[in-house]
């Protein structure tokens, strides 16, 4: 008999299926049924999260439409509405790169977590992934919700000309030049690993303990410049590079690409760790 | 199949080693009952079966690969059932068809009729299920997957006692030449017909690692006996209707193992226990 062909109590007669060899670090496969795994287990979580953000959106475009008296700029085209998309956007995808501490915060959870069939690897790639691109695009759809609510909504209740302006207007703007569309993605990715990495450090209030973190990190840093700056060799090096000739030859622009490379670098190297981190990711015996 | 090998581990460096150097080996086709104290080790020793703790010391491989790198290939021939655990809010059925995917060997027939016998509906919400009904739909789940390796850390708590009965016949039609089941529980009762081995963990070490059948055949339980009838008794307890005994088995007649009186047992007199089977601590 062969291995599984048959059960016990002759219930089903299974046959062993012809297996391929297994890859164990990534199988385009695995990773597929991984994805639509947790899409399932998901779906109801992120419509809320789809409602609650068009929501709370279209309010805030209702309210600020208030301040437009001739009613001829639609809501989302203001600078404050504008801002408010942009640092709403990094919090969310902040918190949806936290996201992950949810999943392997309580053991109860983080055991079920491990357990499935599929590599580190695949995890923590579906993670980015949804991170990187199924969150920002439920936020920008339910931007583009909110603002044809909010414009309704106005048109009904104020009796306002119905304007909703073009969808996400004024939000794409970035897409005019290459260096803004780096920078958003380079920040966007810095923030989600950053917070990856965070929910793999602490997953209690791994949000607000990463946002602490990097707040402390920021004092550090300020700290040492300000104490070191005083240094004459420092000041001389710190004047050769930024105040002196070698920086100056730099266009400001080519300045700004290589804060870009660093900090795509720098996310290399967290989502590096953030990785390692979760390969070496154990049950806590809270018991004890 | 699954080789556990000088297994060291501690949860603090300054405190006392949970396991002290274990040896064991789980062969398939045979249910192994994990016995143990409270806080013994139980739980930590299935999570690390699992490849969900990693040893201090010493190895766990199954089919000769480490359990501790988590490859897929091995995680797909091991299922636990953790004592505690959350569901996803989804269906029945969309839980089996996104989660079966991954066990090779998973058999929806099979499943379908563990429902049966639990008496379970096949149109729930998991995540709006008590929790014996949870532990149902996951036990069932797990033998469906017909993984070499199933673990399942103290699975009747939270069953009603109907339940429990239904587990024991759900193991029963669940198990085959190929699988290894090792249920670890603290209550011991609920083991009886069901284990083929008996594995008790104390002190950081294996006490006991024997089937019963070699049990019964060495050791013969009474009970309801006279004082006079256990003057020889290794062991024995004083209960309403008499005394309730272990006895040296010299007739050969095999009694019914009484798992609760042989875990005392162990647990009060090791160094007797040990000598009776001559099986020195591993």
């Amino acid at each position: 008999m062969s291995e599984y062909d048959i059960t016990e109590n002759g219930m089903t007669a299974t046959t062993a299926p012809t297996r391929p060899v297994t890859n164990n670090y990534f199988s385009p496969k695995r990773f597929g049924r991984y994805c639509s795994k947790q899409i399932h287990e998901w779906k109801r979580g992120l419509l809320l999260q789809f409602f609650a953000l068009a929501g709370v959106y279209a309010l805030l475009m209702f309210l600020f439409h208030s301040t437009d008296k001739a009613a001829m700029t639609p809501s989302i085209a203001s600078t404050g509405i504008q801002m408010l998309v942009w640092f709403g956007f990094f919090i969310y995808t902040a918190k949806s790169g936290s996201s992950l501490a949810e999943q392997i915060g309580l053991r109860s959870k983080r055991v079920l977590y491990l357990v499935v069939p599929a590599s580190t690897a695949e995890k923590y790639i579906a993670h980015l992934l949804w991170t990187l691109i199924l969150y920002p695009i439920l936020f920008f759809a339910a931007i583009i919700v909110a603002q044809y609510v909010s414009e309704t909504a106005s048109a009904a209740i104020r009796g306002e000309a119905f304007n909703p302006g073009t969808p996400l207007q004024g939000l794409l703007t970035v897409w005019n030049d290459l260096y803004s569309i780096s920078t958003v993605i380079v920040w966007t990715i810095s923030n989600i690993v950053t917070f990856t990495l965070g929910a793999t450090l602490w997953q209690k209030n791994s949000f607000l303990k990463t946002i602490a973190a990097l707040f402390l990190l920021g004092i550090i840093i300020i700290f040492f410049y300000t104490v070191f700056v005083g240094k004459t060799e420092l000041e001389s090096l710190f004047t050769y590079l930024v105040i002196g000739n070698y920086l100056d030859r730099l266009h400001k622009i080519d300045i700004l690409w290589i804060i870009n490379g660093v900090t795509m670098i720098e996310s290399v190297i967290l989502g590096y760790i953030g990785y390692m981190r979760m390969k070496e990711l154990e049950i806590n015996e809270t018991k004890r | 199949m699954l080789q556990i090998e000088n297994l060291e581990f501690s949860y603090h460096k300054k405190k006392s080693l949970i396991f002290d150097g274990i040896n064991l080996s789980i062969h398939p086709g045979a249910v192994y009952g994990l016995l143990g104290k409270n806080g013994i080790g139980k739980s930590t020793l299935l999570y690390m079966m699992s490849g969900l703790m990693f040893p201090h010391k010493g190895s766990i491989r199954l089919d000769g690969v480490e359990v501790r790198r988590r490859l897929p290939e091995t995680l797909e021939k091991i299922f636990l059932v953790p004592e505690e655990f959350d569901l996803p809010s989804i269906s029945v059925d969309a839980y089996v068809r996104r989660n079966s995917v991954f066990y090779p060997h998973f058999d929806r027939r099979q499943f379908d009729q563990y429902l049966t016998d639990f008496e379970l509906e096949k149109t729930k919400n998991l995540a709006k299920t008590s929790m014996g009904q949870k532990k149902k739909y996951l036990v069932s789940f797990a033998l469906a997957t017909n993984t070499p390796l199933l673990l399942m850390d103290e699975p009747t708590n939270g069953m009603d006692i109907p339940s429990k009965s239904q587990f024991r016949k759900v193991i029963a039609s669940g198990m085959n030449e190929q699988k290894s089941i090792i249920i670890s529980t603290h209550q011991v009762r609920d083991l009886e017909n069901m284990i083929d081995r008996i594995v008790i963990l104390e002190g950081g070490r294996l006490l006991l690692d024997v089937d019963t059948d070699t049990v019964t055949s060495q050791l013969q339980f009474v009970k309801g006996a006279t004082e006079a009838d256990t003057a020889e008794a290794l062991y024995k307890v004083s209960t309403i209707a008499g005394y309730s005994a272990i006895l040296p088995n010299e007739t050969g007649n095999e009694s019914p193992l009484d798992i609760e009186m042989l875990f005392n047992y162990a647990i009060e007199k090791p160094e007797e226990i040990l000598r009776t089977f001559a099986n020195p601590v591993k």
